[in-house]
Formats: structure tokens, C-alpha cells, sequence
């Protein structure tokens, strides 16, 4: 499932908009829906959520406990916006300037595999973490990805974008406009204000 | 504005998030790592940017990756580090109009206050976003602690970026 960029944005802020108005219970419950698919996450976040509360009404500084909670949210949008962002979208937004940042969004895995490799090389080989040696073989391959992606770019690439923008949204983008009005209506219409927290 | 340094600032921008995600394990657990580590995200990606603007080499080219980077950042719904890059790519951008862009000294002043104002910025917009708890009154303190820790780091990155820039133009990869 793919979300368009404008609603991923009018989701976010929805959501992070809700999570200010009472404890923030409903809005990271509304934000868990879209990762449903990574079980393992979900299910850290969870067991994590309920051990800060013990732990933090052991220590009696359960007034932090409603920050907690929003962090989470937060880090819900940031998953939930990785796994469905439809990053040609952005072309119906910023036109032709925003293609070099499409384009280059597909160097992105292979930016990603490099560093994991060097990392995981470092790690097998027992080196210490030194950045002037680490950086070497990541930066000769993000020069040499600008220069060529500069050549192409001016050789093929060339040439005047019709901007036409798609922004009705299809099948797949009402559902976060759904999620981040129920998760704004829930708040409104159910605040949960809990004795001793807020 | 021309075409080479939209593309430099790009890929060097996506370069540093990329490296920022993979140096954290995994994916899923970069947001985590900008939360509570950024003291690691203040290595490598902050070298790669440095690179970046000594690579590009002409005006407007930190205003630029400033400005990819925030809109990199504000399409994952990180939007803390939206502000912070756009504030620290304006302030790098009058700063090195006048000192330069390569060179150890406009290297190493570029570098430190593009990652010291990056991390103390993401710090304070951090607990911004969150809401301040009535708990914590000292967060002045807080954050003097941090920008010494983030300028005193960002320097040290600088002086290696620097060295990493002079390899780089010796040995012909960058122009």
C-alpha cells in the first residue's frame, strides 16, 4: 500500500496534533494500525509501553509518562511514513525540481548496503571505530555515484517535465486521512484523563 | 543555482541519511537512534555532508543540502530535524560565503557549526515537539552540557574532514 506525500504530511500532523489534545493513548493506538505488518516492532513497542509505566510508577515520576507515550507515536509516524511513502509522488508537488531528489532516492539502498557492509566488515575484523577509515570507501562511492548521476542527468535525462499534479487522492490514500480524523474525533470525543497523569 | 550542485547536494544528502540508518543497525531503529543517541549520527553523515560542500564547491551549496536534507527529513515525519537543518543550512550558507569552502580553517568552521547547531537544534526542538515536562526546569543547563559535547565533537569531525577532502583531491575521485 502506497501513500501519496501530501497525505502522509496531513496524517502526521493529524495524528501528532491529537496526540497533544488528551493522554496520547488514541493516537499512538491509531498510529500502530499502518505497521501492522511488523509484528516484531509492535510488539517491542508494546511490552516497552507498559514497562515504562511500572517502572516510572515504581520511581514515582509517572508525570513524564504522557512524553513517553507521544515519543512512541512519533516514532510510529516515522515507520509508518518508511513503509508506505511513494516517493514519485513528490514530482506532482515540486515538479521538475524536485526530480533530482526522486532520482537520487533510488541510490538509496545501495548507500544503505555499502555502509551496512563497511560496518559489518568492522565489526567481523574486531577494528575500532575510527570515522577517518571507516568514511574512505563510503565517500569514493558517493562521489563517484554524483559524478555519474550528474553525467546522465544531463545527457538522458534532460528535458522540460509537464507538470501535471495528481493529488486526488486514490483508494490507498484515503486510509491515512481516515486514520489521523479518527484518531483527531477519538481525542476530542473520548479524552482520557487519567488521575495523577498530565 | 545550476544543475551539478542540485545533483551534488542530493546524493549527498541522501548519502548521510542512508549511512545515518545503516549505521544504527537497522532501519527500524534509526528514528530510535535519533531520539536518544545523536551523539553516533554526529560521525560519519556529518563527515559526508562536510564532503559534500567541499565536493560542490560554489555558492549556495550548503543552503542546498540544508534545504534536501530538511525536505528528506520532513517526508519521514521527522519534522525536529526539518527546522534544525534549515536553520543550520542558512547560517553555514552566510558563513562560508565569506570564509570559503575548502581549506582547513572553512572546513573546520563550516563543520562545526553545521553539527553543533544540528545536534543542539534537534535537541531543543526534540523536547519541544514533545512538550516540556513540568518535571525538568533545568533544561538551559541541558543544553549548554550538549552543545559542548556536539561543538567540541563536530570540530574534531571537521579536522578529519578536512583531511578526508585533501585525500580525495589528490587521488583525482573529486574535482
Amino acid at each position: 500500500m502506497k501513500w501519496k506525500v501530501p497525505y502522509i504530511l496531513v496524517y502526521s500532523v493529524m495524528v501528532i496534533y491529537s496526540s497533544f489534545i488528551s493522554f496520547p493513548l488514541w493516537s499512538l493506538l491509531v498510529s500502530l494500525i499502518p505497521i501492522m505488518q511488523r509484528r516484531g516492532i509492535v510488539g517491542g513497542e508494546v511490552l516497552a509501553v507498559f514497562l515504562s509505566f511500572f517502572m516510572l510508577s515504581r520511581t514515582e515520576h509517572l508525570y513524564i509518562y504522557p512524553y513517553v507515550v507521544r515519543a512512541f507515536t512519533f516514532l510510529n509516524l516515522f515507520f509508518a511514513s518508511s513503509e508506505h511513502l511513494d516517493i514519485i509522488s513528490l514530482l506532482d508537488i515540486g515538479g521538475e525540481k524536485a526530480l533530482p531528489l526522486v532520482v537520487t532516492m533510488v541510490y538509496f539502498p545501495l548507500f544503505y548496503q555499502i555502509a551496512a557492509q563497511v560496518f559489518f566488515y568492522r565489526r567481523a575484523r574486531r577494528k575500532p571505530f575510527s570515522p577517518l577509515k571507516l568514511s574512505r570507501p563510503i565517500l569514493v562511492e558517493v562521489v563517484k555515484v554524483a559524478e555519474n548521476l550528474y553525467r546522465a542527468y544531463t545527457v538522458k535525462l534532460y528535458g522540460n517535465l509537464k507538470k501535471d499534479a495528481k493529488l486526488t487522492p486514490s483508494r490507498d490514500d484515503l486510509v491515512p486521512l481516515a486514520l489521523g480524523v479518527v484518531a483527531l474525533c477519538l481525542s476530542y470525543l473520548l479524552p482520557i484523563s487519567v488521575a495523577g497523569l498530565s | 543555482m545550476n544543475r551539478r550542485e542540485v545533483i551534488y547536494a542530493a546524493v549527498f544528502s541522501v548519502a548521510s541519511f542512508g549511512v545515518a540508518a545503516a549505521m544504527s543497525l537497522s532501519l527500524s531503529l534509526y528514528a530510535l537512534s535519533v531520539f536518544l543517541d545523536p551523539i553516533l549520527t554526529l560521525t560519519i553523515p556529518l563527515i559526508i555532508i562536510s564532503v559534500g560542500i567541499q565536493a560542490i564547491n560554489q555558492k549556495n551549496g550548503p543552503l542546498l543540502v540544508g534545504i534536501i536534507s530538511a525536505v528528506l527529513y520532513a517526508i519521514f515525519s521527522l519534522f525536529f530535524l526539518t527546522v534544525s537543518f534549515l536553520i543550520a543550512g542558512i547560517i553555514v550558507e552566510m558563513v562560508s560565503r565569506i570564509l570559503g569552502y575548502r581549506g582547513l580553517k572553512a572546513v573546520m568552521v563550516n563543520t562545526t557549526l553545521a553539527g553543533g547547531l544540528v545536534g543542539v537544534l534537534s535537541v531543543v526542538f526534540g523536547f519541544l515537539f514533545l512538550g516540556l515536562p513540568k518535571g525538568i526546569t533545568d533544561l538551559a543547563i541541558l543544553t549548554a552540557l550538549f552543545s559542548l559535547v556536539y561543538f567540541t565533537e563536530s570540530a574534531v569531525m571537521g579536522v578529519i574532514s578536512h583531511y578526508l577532502g585533501k585525500f580525495l583531491l589528490r587521488s583525482g575521485v573529486m574535482k
